[in-house]
């Protein structure tokens, strides 16, 4: 490295470069005529990079120096700036942890840059990966904590996606709000067009909870045109997979929570399916779309929300069961045995036991739900009744039941529950979560061909969470703050001490210890004003955070969020774009249109 | 052989003993009435307490907070807003809700009897009762408990010191099934929300009056405490 370093030229660099002053004889003539050399520093006012003096004048009164009185002549020769450092500043500069790993990090991306691919449809497979709420502080803080997790000091540890060469900032509001929601951002995300706030897959003409109104304003998904073009499709979350992230790839809905027909009043049941049965008929109705399209359907569905797909009737209780009725569908429709008819060569399975059971190699579709809601916070795995798997496990699954196509595939996975811990105000479930999602991109770059797939990482929005304070270096991200060179807790102005983490708004303090649960906090009213945190582990699961303004449910936020690519096209993800421009940089990596389009000629 | 003889005498008697009393005490409606005296104020608030096998409910004038208890133990919350036939569904805590199912099913937590003193057990079948004293500290717990029916007949918590008595005092119990199975189901049929789902429903005026003026802090009933428990006395965890 260090012999790498003395090529290089450095410019502008002079006011480092302490040139040594020049130094001659006097001189001195026949005629008493002296000339003095007086170097000047580097810095003077006269030359900023140092040079020479020059003076000249008769040596009048003979005493062999020529005197302030005797100068007659000046003359001013600068120093050029200087292009090099020496070696001994080389040596310094290379030695430095910070400056080697910047250039190793500077190599790496000028040969990411040397490699781009500006042809679009390189991309035989896409991945796009949601953390839901997962803002930038939450990705800091999340970093943090998985590098002191690993004994680490945290803040130089990197999460697997923050190790891709390309990066970039995404807008998020919707077309009516200014903080966003998931509905709305996951259809930018998905259909390449910016909507309203609480609606899935529709175009802004439609009105929120008006069925008719969302009619012919329809928009198409990347996961549908990936379907119509032959590529193996496939959709993960740890939320309800009739959620609003999940549910803007594949589903239309003028209302995000019309998850199954229970939910819809009668009035818009009559005219539009709810959001369950759309999953399930996804083949028929995208067939039904264009015309004389044939398509094979989602080959892999895992996540939960099993209750949307389940009469409401006792008899259809699965093992897994919470309520005392689990299925909320009042149509009488069990829409497991619909996707079984429908696919007889499928699998579904509903626990961890029947996710573990899967060959993979041999499994031509998967249809997972694996809990009645909601799937647990990683943290809170353990709790679940009948066993569910981690993100990392689904996503590694349904790799590699994917690429059994040729064609490739598209992959959404979605984290849910992110956005979830936030809102409970438990920093957390929010931060073990991003980590389990990090952890799952890993999988996926570990099982794919950077080559030939697009993996794009990113929030749909953020959450009013904030890391403050000037904790040292090292600090404990979920503790109380401790100054640089302190050794107990930094205290405000009210004598007490407070967390690094906290959030703007929601619920506020709860100490509910060793509670993995982050929604256990209700049965309290939210708590204004600060509370002395002394005595109290700020860093255990049950732990909420202090917040400002009391609302009972935490709030997403309007900032940015960022995008993290690797792959065809990923040189696309710069600078700050709409959130409906990934769908674009997608569809040019893979060619989902022009595919979609060439196959519907046929 | 010996350990079989036994449970099967355990058994009858206990058949024995049941016949005396026809009150299913996994299936039945109480009501109750909650006096609270601070000083010279007093508030009474009307209780029911509705029993379904395994889900229990407390139905107050404004709210019905519903338990169900799973296959693994752990307790799952919904709350009903009455007028509104709305609710919010809560993931099972699990510590906590197994060492609460008691006093969630019965008003008083099960530890908080064992740690009391029978004084005295009077009458017999559906009328047995068992009659219970506690001081802990400035705290004085008197109870009368039904063990048929596994109701409080009444429970007097009185803090000399703090001028502050609550008095739960049972007035109706209706063992009719058809009524408890109705009871049930109408909660069933309200249109209930995720408490994870709250924060991403901010348009819903139901859900907007939840996220910006919270959730009513003691519950149903106010028999809690201010830490939204049950009350059970001392510093039991």
């Amino acid at each position: 490295m260090a012999a790498h370093m003395k090529k290089l030229t450095v410019l502008s660099l002079a006011v480092m470069v302490a040139l040594a002053g020049c130094s001659s004889d006097d001189d001195k003539n026949s005629n008493n005529i002296l000339a003095v050399d007086n170097p000047i520093a580097v810095g003077s006012e006269q030359c900023i990079n140092g040079g020479v003096e020059t003076q000249s004048g008769v040596d009048t009164n003979t005493n062999g120096q020529l005197d302030a009185g005797e100068v007659t002549h000046t003359n001013l020769v600068c120093n050029d700036p200087a292009t090099s450092l020496t070696n001994e500043q080389l040596a310094s500069l290379s030695d430095n942890v910070w400056f080697s790993d910047a250039q190793t990090t500077l190599a790496n991306a000028q040969e990411a840059a040397s490699k781009i691919v500006t042809e679009s449809g390189k991309a035989k497979n896409v991945i796009l990966f949601v953390g839901d709420g997962m803002g930038i502080s939450t990705i800091t803080a999340a970093r943090i904590l998985a590098g002191q997790l690993q004994g680490e000091m945290g803040e130089d540890h990197q999460l697997s996606f923050e190790t891709m060469p390309y990066s970039g900032l995404v807008k998020t509001y919707n077309v009516d709000a200014q903080t966003p929601d998931s509905a709305g951002t996951m259809t930018a995300m998905a259909s390449g067009v910016k909507t309203d706030v609480g609606v899935v897959g529709i175009a802004e003409a439609v009105e929120r909870g008006n069925c008719a109104s969302g009619k012919g304003h329809e928009l198409v998904t990347s996961l549908e045109l990936a379907e119509i073009a032959g590529k193996s499709t496939g959709i993960i979350s740890t939320a309800r997979i009739t959620h609003a992230t999940p549910a803007a790839t594949y589903a239309k809905s003028a209302d995000r929570n019309w998850e199954d027909i229970s939910d819809m009043p009668a009035s818009e049941a009559e005219n539009c399916e709810d959001i369950a049965s759309q999953l399930v008929n996804f083949e028929k109705n995208l067939e039904a779309r264009f015309s004389g399209l044939d398509v094979d359907g989602i080959e892999v569905v895992m996540g939960g929300g099993r209750r949307h797909f389940l009469p409401k009737d006792v008899a259809f209780n699965s093992a897994d069961a919470m309520s005392a009725v689990e299925g909320d569908r009042t149509d009488n429709r069990d829409l497991t045995a619909e996707w079984k008819t429908q696919y007889p060569n499928g699998t579904y399975v509903m626990d961890q036991a029947g996710f573990d059971a899967i060959d993979a190699a041999k499994t031509e579709r998967v249809f997972g739900l694996f809990n009645e809601s909601h799937m647990q916070y990683e943290a809170d795995r353990d709790n679940d009744i009948a066993g569910e798997p981690s993100l990392s496990q689904m996503t590694e699954k349904a790799i590699a039941i994917l690429d059994n196509n040729d064609k490739g595939f598209f992959l959404t996975v979605e984290s849910g529950r992110i956005d979830h811990a936030h809102h409970a105000g438990n920093a957390y479930n929010a931060l073990n979560d991003t980590i389990e999602l990090a952890k799952a991109v890993k999988v996926a770059m570990e099982n794919t061909n950077p080559e030939e797939t697009l993996i794009v990482v990113t929030a749909d929005h953020s959450h009013v969470f904030t890391i403050a304070g000037y904790p040292k270096r090292g600090n404990p991200i979920l503790g109380k703050v401790v100054g640089v060179g302190q050794t107990e807790p930094s205290l405000a102005a009210d004598n007490m001490p407070y967390t690094t983490v906290g959030y703007t708004n929601g619920l506020g303090f709860r100490d509910l210890g060793d509670e993995t649960n982050a929604d256990a906090a209700y049965l309290a009213a939210p708590v204004t004003g600060r509370v002395d945190l002394s005595n109290v582990d700020t860093t255990t699961p049950g732990f909420h955070q202090e917040a400002l303004v009391p609302l009972s449910s935490e709030t997403h936020a309007g900032e940015d969020v960022g995008v993290y690519a690797i792959g065809p096209g990923a040189h696309l993800v710069t600078g700050t774009n709409e959130q409906s421009f990934l769908f674009h940089v997608m569809d040019f990596a893979a060619d989902f249109v022009k595919a979609a389009d060439e196959k519907l000629a046929q | 052989m010996k350990k079989a003889l036994f449970i099967l005498t355990a058994l009858v008697s206990s058949n024995t003993f049941a016949q005396q009393c026809d009150i299913n005490a996994a299936q039945l409606k109480a009501d109750y009435k909650i006096i609270n005296t601070h000083k010279a104020q007093q508030s009474t608030q009307l209780l029911t307490l509705w029993r379904d096998h395994q889900q229990v409910a407390h139905q107050g004038e404004m709210i019905t907070e519903l338990w169900q208890q799973l296959s693994n133990n752990q307790l799952r919350p919904i709350r009903f807003f009455n007028a509104e036939q709305r609710g919010i569904e809560y993931q099972p805590s699990e510590v906590r809700g197994v060492q609460n199912w008691s006093a969630k099913n019965q008003l008083v937590d099960s530890h908080l009897i064992e740690k009391m003193t029978l004084v005295n057990t009077q009458g017999e079948g559906c009328d047995q009762v068992k009659n219970y004293v506690l001081t802990e500290g400035d705290t004085q717990f008197k109870l009368t408990f039904l063990p048929q029916s596994k109701l409080v007949k009444t429970f007097r918590v009185t803090n000399e010191k703090g001028q502050t008595e609550t008095v739960l005092s049972l007035n109706k119990v209706n063992s009719d099934a058809q009524v408890i199975t109705a009871q049930f189901a109408k909660l069933d049929n309200f249109q209930t929300t995720d408490y994870a789902d709250i924060g991403d429903n901010e348009s819903d005026p139901f859900l907007a009056k939840m996220i910006n003026l919270g959730f009513i802090e003691h519950g149903a009933t106010g028999f809690y405490n201010q830490q939204g428990e049950a009350i059970q006395g001392g510093h039991h965890h």
